[in-house]
């Protein structure tokens, strides 16, 4: 199970047990015991001695929201009363975990969405090393009998360089720091289509003027 | 552009249009001279429109901010609402309340302050939280507030609702913006090098003018794109 949700539910039993009457640092101590690390740590400091604020710092500075929020829903339990935050954070509790869920499940959909742009930078890849490959001779197709200059080798390191900036962009959007995946993805894909097209490439260029 | 934005936020309109109008300039001169002649004729227009991109961008960023800061407040509304709830059903008095809550949310902070402020200098409660919540951003952190200071209320005034409505306008424009952006950076490095092909442009300065000017416009979909951010 997510660690979150872990948390989220051991931090809701003990507010379900402060309802019922426990004391707050009774129910941390029994109920997050059996929880995660970081559960099992704060309920060792409450055994110690220590005071709620200081025992539950590592929930609220977790990093997680929604455990720092119901964490720290706890540590205010002595300025007013377990029995009425153990009540009102077991509502706040049951909002916490279906946020933690649409969380979870919005990650399903991000990793669908990064799949998705490798896809595309792939693609990319291709169509650019296709472009930078053939276009030097598709361009030198015309009938104005100038030669065309020939500087196919400096295209195709140019074009691979914004393919990489185009790709790098994307996966920065995408997925973060994993954005050298993209640009890893096209670059492959750029090489190999370009190594597939190069005898196109290296066709001489002949001059149409005066051809019927 | 919601000028209402601007207001809470403290920011003079006639500040930002200028900070606008200075960005854009800076960045249209920057591009100008990066780009060189790659771009031909379409070098003015091109740069024109990039401007008026960096202006909109400047301008829109207090309605960004004060849409982040609504969804921090919305999702803290949740706690706040609770914690305010034990504290009045066990002080059974309304200025200690807001004397004793302490929301995490800067801004939110910041307005409880403010009432705790007033109160204490001998303002009645409903009057000094009404004061103070014009500057919060979310309606369902102002609606715990107020219910705590005027109504005695204990009943839950959560934030979920909102926190739903901002998610899936979030997730809405992302799937708007997400395939404008796909698209963006799909074909601009293909036009660019099909735009070299065409006009026979192989010099390497020319070369890296036109990757100046991709970046550009690649970055700027990228800020325009990534506006948004989901709840969670």
């Amino acid at each position: 199970m997510n660690t979150e949700l872990v948390r989220i539910l051991a931090l809701k039993k003990v507010l379900e047990s402060a309802s019922e009457g426990m004391g707050m640092a009774q129910a941390v101590a029994r109920e997050l015991r059996r929880a995660e690390p970081l559960g099992r740590e704060s309920a060792r400091l409450v055994l110690l001695g220590h005071s709620l604020a200081f025992a539950l710092r590592p929930l609220v500075e977790s990093g997680c929201e929604e455990v720092s929020m119901l964490a720290s829903l706890i540590v205010s339990a002595p300025k007013s009363s377990s029995t009425i935050i153990g009540r009102s954070g077991g509502i706040l509790a049951g909002t916490l975990e279906r946020w933690v869920k649409a969380k979870e499940s919005g990650k399903l959909q991000q990793k669908a969405l990064r799949f998705r742009s490798l896809v595309t930078c792939g693609i990319l890849g291709a169509v650019t090393a296709m472009v930078a490959s053939v276009g030097p001779l598709v361009g030198s197709l015309d009938l104005t009998g100038t030669p065309p200059p020939t500087s196919s080798a400096t295209l195709l390191y140019s074009a691979s360089a914004l393919a990489a900036i185009s790709s790098g962009m994307l996966g920065l959007f995408m997925s973060g720091r994993s954005f050298y995946l993209n640009v890893a993805v096209t670059l492959g894909v750029f090489i190999l289509v370009s190594a597939i097209a190069s005898p196109l490439a290296n066709v001489p260029t002949v001059s149409l003027w005066g051809v019927k | 552009m919601k000028f209402a934005s601007l207001e809470v936020l403290g920011i003079s309109l006639w500040r930002i249009v200028a900070l606008g109008l200075s960005c854009s300039a800076f960045v249209g001169i920057v591009l100008g001279l990066a780009t060189g002649d790659a771009l031909g004729q379409a070098k003015l227009a091109t740069l024109l429109v990039i401007a008026a991109l960096v202006f909109y961008i400047v301008v829109s960023s207090p309605r960004r901010l004060l849409d982040q800061q609504r969804v921090a407040q919305a999702r803290e509304s949740l706690l706040l609402s609770a914690s305010a709830q034990a504290c009045l059903t066990v002080t059974a008095s309304r200025t200690k309340t807001f004397l004793l809550i302490r929301p995490r949310e800067p801004s939110l902070g910041a307005a409880v302050k403010e009432a705790g402020r007033r109160i204490l200098l001998g303002t009645d409660v409903a009057a000094a939280v009404e004061a103070s919540s014009r500057g919060i951003a979310s309606y369902s952190a102002a609606a715990a507030l107020l219910s705590v200071a005027r109504t005695n209320a204990r009943e839950f005034v959560g934030g979920d609702e909102e926190s739903r409505g901002l998610a899936a306008a979030s997730e809405l424009s992302m799937e708007t913006k997400l395939p404008v952006f796909m698209t963006i950076c799909f074909f601009t490095p293909i036009m660019v090098v099909l735009y070299a092909v065409f006009s026979h442009t192989y010099q390497p300065e020319r070369l890296v003018e036109l990757g100046a000017f991709e970046f550009a416009v690649i970055d700027l979909g990228y800020y325009l794109s990534a506006a948004e951010r989901s709840p969670w």
